[in-house]
């Protein structure tokens, strides 16, 4: 468990511990309002992934800012539990739940909230079925459609109203509705990006085709990610849309979306300057993350990162422009992939004007099963 | 946080995936070669428990031998964990710069001896200052850059002169000098042994030089896994800093004494087709650095393709697999992979035998 030095409310930032990770709650606020602000002029709402920060008082606020379908989407049965004890009841989980002792855990949960989980195949609809019926409880499901994500989801769109089909003549298993999952996109100009995710839902489309011309009926179509969601977004058909990364942000996603920036950083402190233009800090990969991307160093400027050891950040000043940085002074590291940050950290420092205004604790932190 | 406790006794294939647990016959054999390695040896190993984040972890390979009663750590908070651990000789190989991180550097000499590597002048005046005011003393090492161009002096005369500031500070007592080398992938074991030496011996020029100056040094501190065998033939060297050995990462597989004991249990959740299942281990709870695709243990002919946050790929055209099977994926770097997880499971003979903690998990600071 992180062990930070706390300090009071109100602590100007740079005198935080460190390395910490930091949020600066006017972009997380900015990002929320814009997205949210778009979806509610949508016919689609929103159902904000909160793997993207495993964090409830982001989730919080993401609810607030309305737009949304009153609920939330996770990873894991365990985040589900993890937000369902903060006062969350509507949970999607988006991977599918496998083993008895994980779907009995999912009956339980589906007894005091609204829960539905991702199928993608047969035998593990008859499963759930099965431990559902065994324990008096209904399972909403819904099932995967893989749209190019190359993960989870079925392919075949007749193959989808198959399932569906077996799923409604299941007991104690309910059908929901259908989930496209998609790939990131590289943005360009509105009708080409509506036309690279039309083309990524076709099976979604083809599966939702086929659904009506059986007359069956559908609760909610959903499919989305950040890279999309204002595209997604106007294909009628979607009823939801599932994004996560919009509120925190990270350098991964800001290229293609200049109306949202990254809030989290992480704060480290040089602690050596073993010779000119070589500077060490205490932020290494344990801190910031790289699994996915090289952080970025965005204060102060001029400076870059030449590499990141398990416990050290190398930072370097090659045009020899930060000669006045001394130990103890801090350096500013901007994650590449937000969500392998937030999965490193216990607490994230919030704060506003540069002052310390709230600890959130990261309660999904970890939580993979 | 994670809070997953099987109960002793439970199969292995029960347990919920997916979870880091350690082969417990793995890790004492490990263990024991750190005692076959050191026990007659003046030099003995110093545990770096950056690698395993465990007091507990820490205690055996103390009880089985070949070690000091003590422990490295990476940061200030991890030697916290260890002293509450009930270990109370620590070296910190690393620098300690704030004020406040200072002060509580100083509040961990009430209960044991935590040790600092220093390499800057200003930092030694910051640490006596606070010793003095808070009336402990502190144990104090010189950090010598030998082969990795990150922290550390780059000079014997800069080691001399910061020795003679520390024994001239009140509040600190000069213990030493320590090193880590850089040691990129060997082309065969001499030059991995002659590498080591030649760069740990960077590290002892420092020593003489201090020695010859009139102030004596008592502890050489240097070493990490891949010098376990050719630290103690250097003169001079008190002691080594394993860590990775303990838990071990198919990288080092060249340390060939050693074996891998902390592996990852995930289950197949989906089967896209005849090739490809989707696993339920992925980068945030495996880690992956340098991008390595994690080597497949069981069940034999299938591999890992492509590592998503959540979620790995694995080719299964070779073998018969069906949704709900566990696999077994070993890591290629370590430390990042513990430093995910909140408890190890430790399993033997395909049961869980004990759950282990690690408090030192997330402990950066």
């Amino acid at each position: 468990m992180e062990r930070p030095i706390i300090k009071p409310l109100g602590t100007p930032v740079e005198e935080l511990d460190s390395p910490s990770l930091i949020i600066d709650v006017d972009i997380l606020d900015h990002n929320i309002n814009t997205v949210h602000s778009f979806f509610k002029k949508q016919k689609a709402t929103l159902r904000p992934n909160v793997e993207a920060h495993r964090t409830p008082a982001i989730a919080l606020k993401q609810i607030e800012a309305g737009g949304t379908s009153e609920g939330i989407a996770v990873s894991t049965i365990g985040q589900a539990e993890v937000f369902f004890s903060s006062g969350f009841k509507n949970i999607l989980i988006l991977q599918p739940i496998i083993g008895q002792n994980k779907i009995k855990r999912l009956c339980s949960i589906s007894k005091v909230a609204d829960i539905t989980v991702l199928v993608d195949n047969l035998s593990n609809v008859q499963e759930i079925s099965k431990i559902a019926n065994d324990n008096n409880s209904t399972i909403n499901l819904s099932v995967g459609i893989d749209c190019g994500k190359g993960v989870f989801g079925i392919t075949n769109s007749k193959e989808a109203v198959n399932i569906i089909e077996k799923i409604q003549q299941s007991p104690s298993v309910t059908f929901q509705g259908i989930i496209g999952l998609q790939p990131d996109i590289i943005k360009s100009n509105n009708d080409e990006s509506l036309k690279t995710v039309t083309k990524q839902l076709k099976p979604l489309l083809d599966t939702l085709q086929i659904l009506d011309s059986k007359n069956i009926e559908i609760q909610s179509v959903a499919a989305g990610n950040t890279s999309s969601y204002d595209i997604v977004s106007q294909i009628e058909e979607i009823t939801e849309v599932i994004a996560g990364k919009y509120a925190i942000m990270d350098l991964k996603l800001t290229n293609d979306h200049n109306e949202l920036n990254s809030a989290a950083q992480v704060l480290t402190t040089i602690t050596g300057i073993p010779e000119q233009g070589v500077i060490i800090t205490d932020g290494g990969q344990k801190a910031i993350g790289a699994d996915l991307g090289e952080p970025t160093i965005t204060k102060p400027l001029n400076l870059s990162m030449g590499g990141l050891s398990a416990e050290h950040g190398n930072v370097q000043d090659n045009d020899l422009k930060n000669q006045n940085l001394k130990i103890g002074d801090k350096i500013w590291v901007s994650p590449w992939d937000s969500g392998e940050c937030c999965n490193l950290h216990d607490y994230i420092h919030a704060i506003k004007d540069e002052k310390l205004i709230a600890i959130w604790e990261v309660s999904a932190r970890g939580v993979y099963r | 946080m994670d809070n997953y406790r099987p109960s002793p006794g439970t199969l292995i294939n029960e347990i919920e995936t997916p979870c880091l647990f350690i082969d417990m016959d793995a890790m004492e054999s490990n263990f024991n070669v750190i005692n076959n390695t050191y026990k007659n040896t003046v030099c003995k190993m110093r545990q770096h428990t950056k690698n395993t984040k465990s007091p507990r972890l820490a205690m055996m390979q103390i009880n089985a031998g070949g070690t000091l009663n003590g422990v490295c750590t990476a940061k200030l908070s991890e030697a916290e964990v260890m002293v509450e651990g009930g270990i109370t000789d620590v070296l910190i190989p690393n620098q300690i710069v704030t004020e406040d991180k200072i002060r509580r550097l100083c509040a961990l000499q009430l209960h044991g001896d935590v040790k600092v590597c220093v390499y800057n002048e200003e930092n030694i005046r910051l640490i006596s200052k606070i010793a003095s005011e808070l009336d402990v003393t502190v144990g104090i090492l010189i950090e010598v850059d030998t082969s990795m161009g990150r922290a550390g002096v780059r000079s014997s005369e800069e080691s001399v002169n910061l020795a003679k500031l520390i024994t001239s500070s009140p509040g600190l007592k000069f213990m030493g000098v320590m090193s880590h080398q850089h040691l990129e992938e060997f082309s065969t074991h001499e030059k991995r042994i002659s590498d080591g030496k030649e760069f740990i011996e960077i590290c002892m020029e420092s020593k003489r030089a201090i020695e010859a100056a009139g102030i004596p040094v008592e502890m050489v501190s240097s070493g990490e896994t891949f010098t376990i065998d050719s630290a103690i033939e250097v003169e001079g060297v008190t002691e080594v800093e394993g860590g990775t050995y303990a838990l071990m990462a198919t990288r080092y597989s060249y340390m060939d004494d050693f074996k891998i004991a902390n592996k990852v249990l995930g289950t197949i959740t989906s089967i896209k087709n005849n090739n490809i299942a989707i696993g339920d281990i992925g980068t945030k709870s495996f880690s992956w650095p340098g991008q390595q695709l994690p080597e497949v243990e069981t069940p034999q002919n299938i591999e890992v393709v492509a590592m998503h946050p959540e979620n790995c790929e694995l080719d299964i055209s070779k073998a018969n697999v069906q949704i709900g099977d566990n696999f077994v994926l070993l890591p290629w770097y370590q430390d990042m992979l513990v430093n995910r997880w909140d408890q190890y499971v430790g399993i033997r003979n395909n049961r869980v035998e004990q759950v282990i903690d690690i408090p030192g998990r997330g402990c950066t600071q």
